[in-house]
């Protein structure tokens, strides 16, 4: 049974736990899940804090277990507002699997999946003598899905390898810990700041927990990749057109508008400024659950997993899921790929093989697998969205009913940033709002008058996944720049928040008193008040880790092999300036039809 | 340069449920081996102790020497454990064949390496139709320690396999 720490129990109590010896039970084994080391890390971190913090912080020489409430939250915030990064960043994961189980909320019912109707079939194809295919393609999201969906239909034996599984209802209260990269913990401490990147581990790949927000990519964002990378990005229009037409991208309804869109577009107003629009997103069913990034419990949003795996099914391809490839050899008879399971390692042999497992995993494989000439540089030029939020404490309740991420705004003076959203459930605002102690608990408790809106800004930074014992280590550092241009969006947001009405706002920084009470107070926060070391950052859409140019050629075929390629965020030079979903998949198509064109095939392709 | 050689493991098995009640035999007869030893014996590739293994299975109440294929890995670390997953088809039904060499470890090598538990599943539907225990007889130990080497294709030491 895993150990309890007394601190967790107690601080549980503290923030008003109904059971928090049972709540506490729950974090501690939610915690024993985390990947290695993280796992054995929390029982240690929240006792040493327990033993420690006290007389470090307080002054007192007793346990932060056995002190009374408001010491315990003068604790809290002391911590939060450490000025070393390594205490903050110690706090953050004591606190994590606490507030995940303080904040839980039960899952919704099962709609049923379209592959759940394929699942004998798929069963029968997972076949151990079932090894030998035209195209392998690794990885089921934005660029695996449609690539093997239309390799398939072009009548070619295609096996789809994915490590994560089928996102469900049943899943979605864990969603984070079962179908996120590293159970959502992949982040970087490099240069001075942190970042948490977010990115997903499921069929459907990232599409299946993404908010769905679908833009076509800014036209000079693709002239800079020819100019600048020799990227071939003539004719991508007519695969931009099927991707749209396949998921069914719409503007957001205006009834499907939550309620922190409408405020915030109502305080943007009231401020001059009047060009907000809601977001085009892939979800024509959409009935405003509020829960895309934990998969839809509708089944609305038209992710991989349901816009193009059933159909690619349907023309014959296999599913393998919870399948790792964990090695790849290219010889003269084509690439032998070796898959791990829970209950086995298989061997398939292909053709062909188009690694898409995303910005993290396709460069592991290249490197691990020393394929190509380039493989020394895949997992360099790592480029993501950084991206805050602002938190409005309404004097009304925020609807949060509707679309969580439906507004869209960009504001003429700061052009790389693009305001978005997005609204979370209880369990993530719980762990994304920046405050501590009493003020975190008094927030909570006011849950719905909660609004908030986030942006993203396209980066100037440049990072580097590396590989140690196989686990991905991120280093990333947030540019002076972006993290100035996020302080001017964050500052924009809140007066957006106070003049929709907000009685307070909070802003994701630490070192400073991160609550504001009124516009007045604002005016005194300037956007180098946001240092890249104070301010709370995630990151979104990794990319450009194994990028046409520089381990790819114009085609997106790995240099030095013949029948490997990439058809993921990985190929992308870097960010297409907005959210890169359509963009992938748009490149996937090209490359499966260039694929298409260049291949020996068993299998005859239909034209 | 590789190696090619042959394991007999002899046992029986219990149907859960709807099959002939009773012990029945069960018996697998395995032959495998790395095409490269190096790959084989270097902890840094996907087939570390890893290959694919052919055969035969009996079965009593299922078949009688079918043909059979799939994987055997040697997992010393840290699942301390010899995996052998194959699979074979009898009248149209494809049956997945999952058995273990357990809690292998120096003092109990006698044991662990000669003794397999396994589950007999249908291979479609996953579901549970026996489960059993196979040993490896000391007797057949001379045959599994003559391997035939192999360098490519070639097998260049072929010693008489009875």
């Amino acid at each position: 049974m895993t150990p309890t720490p007394p601190l967790a129990a107690r601080w549980l109590r503290a923030h008003g736990a109904a059971d928090a010896e049972a709540t506490a039970r729950a974090a501690a084994a939610r915690a024993a899940r985390y990947p290695w080391p993280v796992a054995g890390l929390w029982p240690r971190a929240v006792d040493g804090l327990d033993r420690l913090a006290p007389l470090a912080l307080l002054g007192r020489p007793t346990r932060a277990s056995r002190l009374e409430d408001p010491a315990l939250f003068a604790l809290d915030a002391a911590l939060q507002q450490h000025p070393l990064r390594a205490v903050r960043l110690l706090w953050l994961l004591a606190r994590f699997p606490l507030l995940e189980a303080r904040y839980a909320e039960p899952g919704p019912p099962d709609p049923g999946h379209p592959l759940h109707a394929l699942a004998d079939v798929l069963a029968e194809r997972r076949a151990l003598s079932n090894h030998t295919f035209d195209v392998v393609v690794v990885g089921t999201g934005a660029g695996g899905g449609p690539a093997g969906w239309a390799l398939a239909r072009a009548g070619l034996r295609v096996c789809f390898v994915e490590a994560g599984d089928l996102v469900t209802p049943a899943t979605a209260g864990r969603a984070v810990e079962r179908h996120y990269v590293e159970q959502g913990m992949l982040g970087s401490a490099a240069g001075g700041g942190m970042a948490l990147v977010v990115a997903g581990r499921a069929v459907g790949g990232t599409t299946a927990i993404n908010s769905g927000t679908s833009f076509r990519p800014l036209p000079e964002r693709l002239d800079a990749w020819h100019r600048e990378w020799g990227a071939d990005t003539a004719g991508l229009d007519r695969h931009l057109d099927r991707v749209e037409a396949q998921l069914g991208v719409a503007p957001t309804p205006e009834a499907l508008l939550d309620g922190s869109a409408r405020l915030v577009r109502e305080g943007l107003e009231a401020l001059g400024r009047t060009t907000s629009a809601p977001l085009p997103r892939n979800a024509p069913d959409c009935r405003g659950a509020g829960r895309c990034c934990f998969g839809c419990p509708h089944g609305a949003k038209r992710s991989t997993d349901r816009a193009f795996l059933p159909e690619a099914v349907q023309a014959g391809a296999t599913l393998l899921t919870a399948s790792e490839v964990v090695g790849l050899a290219e010889d003269a008879g084509g690439v032998r790929l070796w898959v791990r399971t829970r209950a086995e390692t298989r061997e398939l042999r292909a053709a062909h093989v188009v690694l898409a497992g995303g910005a993290v995993a396709t460069p592991q494989l290249l490197r691990s697998s020393r394929l190509g000439s380039a493989w020394r540089r895949a997992g360099r030029d790592l480029r993501i969205h950084p991206a805050s939020k602002v938190f409005g404490w309404m004097p009304e309740p925020v609807h949060h009913e509707g679309v969580p991420q439906a507004l869209g705004y960009v504001a003429p003076e700061l052009p790389r940033v693009t305001f978005e959203g997005a609204h979370t459930p209880p369990a993530v605002t719980a762990t994304l709002l920046p405050a501590a102690g009493e003020r975190h608990r008094a927030w909570m408790a006011h849950y719905d008058h909660v609004a908030n809106y986030g942006m993203m800004v396209r980066d100037r930074g440049t990072g580097a996944v590396d590989f140690v014992g196989g686990r991905p280590v991120l280093r990333y550092a947030v540019h002076d720049d972006d993290a100035a241009d996020l302080g001017a969006a964050l500052i924009l947001a809140a007066r957006a928040l106070f003049a929709a009405g907000a009685e307070r706002v909070l802003l994701p920084v630490a070192g400073r008193d991160p609550e504001v009470a009124s516009p007045a107070a604002l005016d005194a926060w300037r956007p180098a008040d946001f240092p890249r070391s104070a301010l709370l950052v995630s990151g979104f859409h990794p990319q450009g880790t194994a990028a046409v140019g520089r381990v790819l050629d114009r085609d997106h075929r790995v240099l030095g092999t013949r029948r490997i390629w990439v058809a993921d965020a990985a190929a992308m030079p870097d960010s297409p300036g907005v959210n890169p979903q359509i963009t992938i998949m748009a490149l996937a198509l090209r490359t499966a039809e260039r694929l298409l064109e260049e291949g020996t095939w068993a299998s005859a392709p239909r034209s | 340069m590789g190696f090619r050689t042959q394991e007999l493991m002899r046992g029986h098995h219990e149907f859960v449920d709807g099959g002939p009640p009773g012990r029945h035999p069960f018996a697998f007869r395995a032959r495998w081996g790395p095409d490269r030893l190096r790959e084989w014996l270097d902890p840094r590739k996907p087939t570390f102790l890893w290959q694919r293994l052919e055969g035969e299975v009996l079965a009593g109440g299922l078949c009688d020497w079918t043909p059979c294929d799939g994987t055997l890995h040697l997992q010393y670390w840290p699942e301390r454990r010899i995996r052998y997953v194959f699979e074979f088809d009898v009248g149209g039904t494809r049956y997945r064949y999952l058995g273990d060499k357990v809690d292998l470890r120096w003092w109990n090598l006698a044991v662990s390496h000669t003794t397999c538990v396994h589950a007999l599943t249908e291979q479609r539907t996953g579901r549970l139709v026996s489960t059993g225990v196979t040993r490896f007889h000391l007797r057949d130990l001379p045959r599994l320690l003559t391997p035939r080497w192999r360098s490519g294709d070639r097998v260049v030491d072929a010693p008489a396999v009875p």
